[in-house]
């Protein structure tokens, strides 16, 4: 009974109007990062750079089969995507500008596994929950009064406001690792070359300032959800917010990513904060008493939402509340398969992509291959650059699973060449957050016989134990 | 910038008084000092990024033209003392186990902006400079050198070849490692007296040789940082300079259709240019004496007219690049981060002379040893992919480019070849900042260097190995293996570079 009681409580909860004017902003940022993000793709001729390769194609387990468009293929769907981007900013056309802007973002990601990025994840995965979640209203009720306001399921925040958590708590508790607490590294590598900048320059080239930025973020990316959510200590967690992605964006080369999630981070304020944004402006403009801004407080309650707008509000039915719930499970159960696995998970990254693991490592790693003929005994070493980019061989250097691809398509082409029987064996070694280089793969193992899974990698060695 | 830290510690000290002023306050008035607290906590962390190297640009602004550059950088000032001790002085050597304080974990100052612009001007500008004397030195002495033949009639080379038969040696002017490691040549100049022309000749082109093989080894020093005019438009100066192997029947096609003059070679293809050209047409198949042959006759005007204008055209790309560099992209290494349009980041400078530096090691080993040896993907030795085959040059090119190595490494040129045995200076070199994350690296640098040189050393003349048996330049080749991989994956990673020439966003 009491169990009963609680499910409809819940129900209830979930089911209340809240204000859709914070998922409208969502909404729009996304829309506006993801236009410009494929402009300035194209800008850098980043198509031909790192989309175009003869050699090899790396891709991710199981989506092998996703079909290369070729160059006019991924110039189209990186226009698609910037308009796409762009028609998500008016809210108009129903779903169609985020179904089309998922599809063809997601399809340029698979092309190419060598240029995953976190934030990349992050936007499909966010473009994927914005099109199962109710449709949200067109951004030009943002205008509307309060009275007026169109609003959603209660649900539809929460959802989005998971997503966007599961990123800094994941982000957070990655950062718990020995080298980042007790090394400082790789903060230690990467802010030290960057002692040029002027008022922070000198300080960054000193240890200390790196076991403080380490604790620092770390603390920042476990906690600022709670923060945020905390009306008593919103500005100044949302200050902090701003701060430290500015300063993130200033000081490493990491695209998107910050203006995103300082975009993002505002799904955390009350429901109706871009509403009352908006409405303060609107004010100020045509020199009419000001609203009140900043945001009052607002629990976002059914008594405080708006009438009208509940009354046309889209539900949140039984079989969508499953998909979402699904997709939000899987978000963060997905990322814990890291710690199924023994060994270091930043060498063996096993589990370590799609698992919000931000600016974890750095690593660095050279790879050859010897390739034998086993009938004759004949063989030839070869490090596979004629077949990768640079950005390919940079990535496969590290990353096991492109390792193995890179290794069996040297395989195949020995074949071709006339080897019969083919082994491909690594010298592979990489260094990790600036220990000295490890070997990292076992070099007796015929990788031509390895192929990639979930299971243990135990071709690779561990590093405490690779020889030097 | 001076105003929007004002108005930054403004905003935080009200928040650190009252942290719930705003809400307290009128809110819409409490709202524009927060936001402003905000914006200017943005604009200074874009400052950082943008405008804020001023400092760097003004030191690089002062720096400007050669030596007395590094010496007027405003950074150090206030400690002008401190720092031309720190550069005079050398410190604590890594076998007396002490490190200077500049380099110690830890305690560090290392300014890598002081680092790149030590590197400019200590080891990459004049590295061009002595190339381009060398290279001036070459054009002199091809001029004597056909001056001498042509004056001669033409019949120095049968003379020559009738009087002396196989001339006797000349030592090649190189320095220590190779002079005594087996690098003599046969030449001509000894034996029974000569006439006194084809005397002068064969002494002009013994000149001109060595001429030329100074030019060449100042050049391969420069392998490691071939970068900038090197390679980039408008310049692309390395190709002209150094394509090999050289397009022989097209060479030899110029003597049969009348010549070429410095003008018109300007215009002709990488293959037909340079260096490799030059040894070509003095390093004759045989004895000096079928060298000289060569310059006799029609053909043999022809062939001096090629070489004065190779070796003019050779003085005007050596001066081009010079002053390419003293010029222009000097200025552009030594702002990274502070206005330079090449480099964004001083990182992005650091992360091009690391990655030169790898790749100069890489193609040393499978492109000047590897293949040429039969090491390579190939597995057949193709000893005519040696460099410099004419002279039989290909040890002494490969010593020359790891010594460039070395000099990018250490932070300074040494003319009298590898010292591992070194002392730690302030800022100086790759090393100075390897030094910053412990000692360990670097020694394990050094003894890699000895080996790769030691293995260099011991190995004897490529050609003559590779003909007898090409295993033995196994030992160099997985020498320089061990030097690539320390500086591809612990030199790079130490210091955050991405070993790669992509430039693409992380995480």
């Amino acid at each position: 009974m009491a169990t009963e009681a609680s499910c409809a409580w819940w129900r209830n909860v979930l089911r209340e109007p809240v204000d859709a004017s914070s998922l409208i902003g969502v909404r729009l940022a996304l829309g506006a990062l993801i236009c410009a993000g494929a402009i300035r793709f194209w800008a850098k001729g980043w198509v031909q750079e790192l989309l175009l390769n003869d050699g090899i194609r790396l891709t991710y387990y199981g989506f092998a089969w996703v079909p290369h468009p070729g160059e006019l293929g991924c110039q189209v769907l990186l226009t698609v995507t910037a308009l796409a981007g762009f028609a998500m900013c008016f809210g108009r056309w129903g779903r169609a500008p985020l179904v089309v802007a998922f599809v063809s973002f997601t399809w340029l990601e698979l092309i190419e596994a060598s240029t995953y990025l976190n934030h990349y994840y992050f936007v499909t995965a966010l473009l994927l929950l914005l099109c199962v979640l109710p449709q949200l209203p067109p951004t030009s009720t943002l205008l509307s009064s309060k009275e007026h306001a169109p609003c959603v399921p209660r649900a539809t925040l929460w959802a989005v406001r998971t997503q966007v958590a599961a990123v800094y708590v994941f982000a957070g508790a990655a950062k718990l690792n020995p080298d980042w607490l007790l090394r400082a590294e790789p903060l230690r590598t990467w802010l030290m070359v960057r002692s040029e900048l002027p008022v922070l320059g000198p300080l960054l080239t000193h240890e200390m300032t790196a076991y403080a930025f380490s604790i620092c973020g770390a603390a920042y990316d476990l906690t600022i959800v709670a923060w945020l959510s905390w009306r008593k200590t919103r500005a100044f967690a949302w200050t902090a917010v701003v701060v430290f992605h500015v300063l993130t964006a200033a000081l490493f080369r990491i695209g998107l990513f910050p203006w995103i999630m300082i975009a993002l981070s505002c799904v955390f304020f009350e429901p109706d904060w871009l509403r009352r944004v908006v409405a303060s402006v609107r004010d100020r403009w045509r020199h009419e008493p000001r609203g009140s801004w900043p945001p009052t407080p607002d629990s976002g309650s059914p008594s405080t939402a708006p009438a009208s707008g509940a009354a046309e509000m889209a539900t949140f039915t039984r079989g969508r509340g499953a998909v979402v719930g699904l997709l939000l499970c899987l978000q963060l159960l997905f990322p814990l398969r890291q710690w199924l696995y023994a060994g270091n998970r930043m060498w063996t990254e096993q589990g370590f992509r799609f698992a919000w693991n931000v600016m974890l490592m750095e690593k660095a790693g050279h790879m050859e291959f010897v390739v034998r003929d086993g009938n004759t005994g004949r063989s030839y070493r070869t490090d596979g650059e004629m077949l990768l980019t640079p950005l390919q061989r940079k990535m496969a250097s590290t990353q096991p699973d492109f390792l193995l691809q890179v290794a069996h398509e040297i395989g195949r082409r020995s074949s071709s060449r006339g080897y019969q029987n083919v082994r491909v064996y690594g010298d592979v070694w990489v260094s990790l957050n600036g220990r000295r280089r490890r070997r990292f793969v076992d070099p007796s193992v015929d990788l031509m016989h390895v192929h990639d899974g979930f299971a243990p990698r135990t071709w690779l060695l561990p590093m405490n134990d690779g020889e030097r | 910038m001076q105003r929007v830290r004002r108005q930054l510690s403004h905003s935080c000290c009200r928040h650190e008084r009252s942290p719930f002023r705003w809400r307290a306050a009128k809110r819409t008035q409490a709202a524009t000092p927060w936001l402003l607290g905000v914006f200017a906590a943005v604009a200074l962390c874009a400052g950082c990024n943008s405008g804020g190297g001023a400092k760097r640009a003004n030191e690089a602004a002062q720096s400007t033209g050669g030596a007395e550059a590094g010496t007027s950088l405003e950074h150090e000032a206030g400690s002008a003392d401190a720092r031309s001790d720190a550069g005079s002085e050398v410190d604590a050597s890594l076998s007396g186990g002490g490190l200077d304080a500049a380099t110690t974990p830890g305690s560090n100052d290392v300014e890598l902006g002081s680092v790149v612009d030590h590197l400019v001007d200590d080891v990459f500008v004049p590295s061009y400079e002595s190339f381009e004397a060398a290279a001036k030195e070459l054009n002199t002495s091809v001029s004597a050198f056909c001056q001498a033949v042509q004056s001669s009639g033409g019949s120095t080379g049968t003379q020559a070849g009738a009087s002396h038969g196989d001339a006797g040696i000349v030592q090649r002017d190189a320095g220590p490692r190779q002079r005594d490691a087996g690098t003599m040549r046969r030449d001509a100049g000894a034996g029974a007296p000569p006439t006194e022309d084809v005397a002068d000749a064969r002494a002009l082109l013994a000149e001109v040789r060595r001429a030329w093989e100074r030019a060449r080894s100042e050049w391969k020093k420069a392998d490691a940082f071939a970068f900038g005019p090197y390679r980039d438009q408008p310049w692309r100066i390395g190709p002209k300079l150094d394509s090999y192997p050289v397009r022989v029947a097209t060479v030899d096609a110029f003597f049969v259709n009348g010549g070429i003059d410095a003008g018109t070679l300007a215009s002709q293809g990488t293959r037909v240019r340079g260096l490799p050209v030059i040894e070509y047409l003095l390093y004759a198949p045989g004895s000096a004496e079928a060298t000289l042959s060569a310059f006799d006759g029609e053909t043999g005007r022809l062939r001096c007219s090629y070489l004065q204008a190779l070796g003019s055209d050779t003085h005007a790309l050596a001066t081009e690049m010079t002053e390419a560099w003293r010029d222009t992209y000097a200025d552009e290494v030594k702002l990274a981060g502070s206005g330079s349009e090449t480099f964004e980041r001083l990182h992005d400078a650091l992360s091009e002379i690391v990655n030169r530096m790898v790749f100069a090691i890489e193609n040393l080993r499978l492109m000047k040893v590897g293949k040429p040896a039969g090491l390579g993907e190939d597995g057949e030795p193709l000893p005519e992919l040696f460099e410099s085959l004419f002279s039989n040059r290909a040890r002494e090119d490969a010593h020359d480019a790891l010594l460039g190595v070395w000099q990018v490494y250490s932070g300074r040129l040494w003319p009298d070849g590898f010292d591992g045995d070194v002392a730690v200076e302030r800022d100086r070199g790759i090393r100075g900042t390897v030094l910053w994350r412990g000692p360990e690296l670097d020694e394990a640098v050094i003894s890699e260097f000895e080996a790769a040189f030691g293995a260099l050393d011991e190995s004897g003349s490529f050609v003559a190995v590779v003909a007898e048996d090409p295993t033995r330049l196994e030992t160099v080749y997985e020498a320089l293996r061990q030097l690539q991989l320390t500086f591809g994956v612990d030199v790079a990673a130490a210091l955050g570079v991405t070993v790669t020439f992509n430039d693409t966003d992380g995480d």
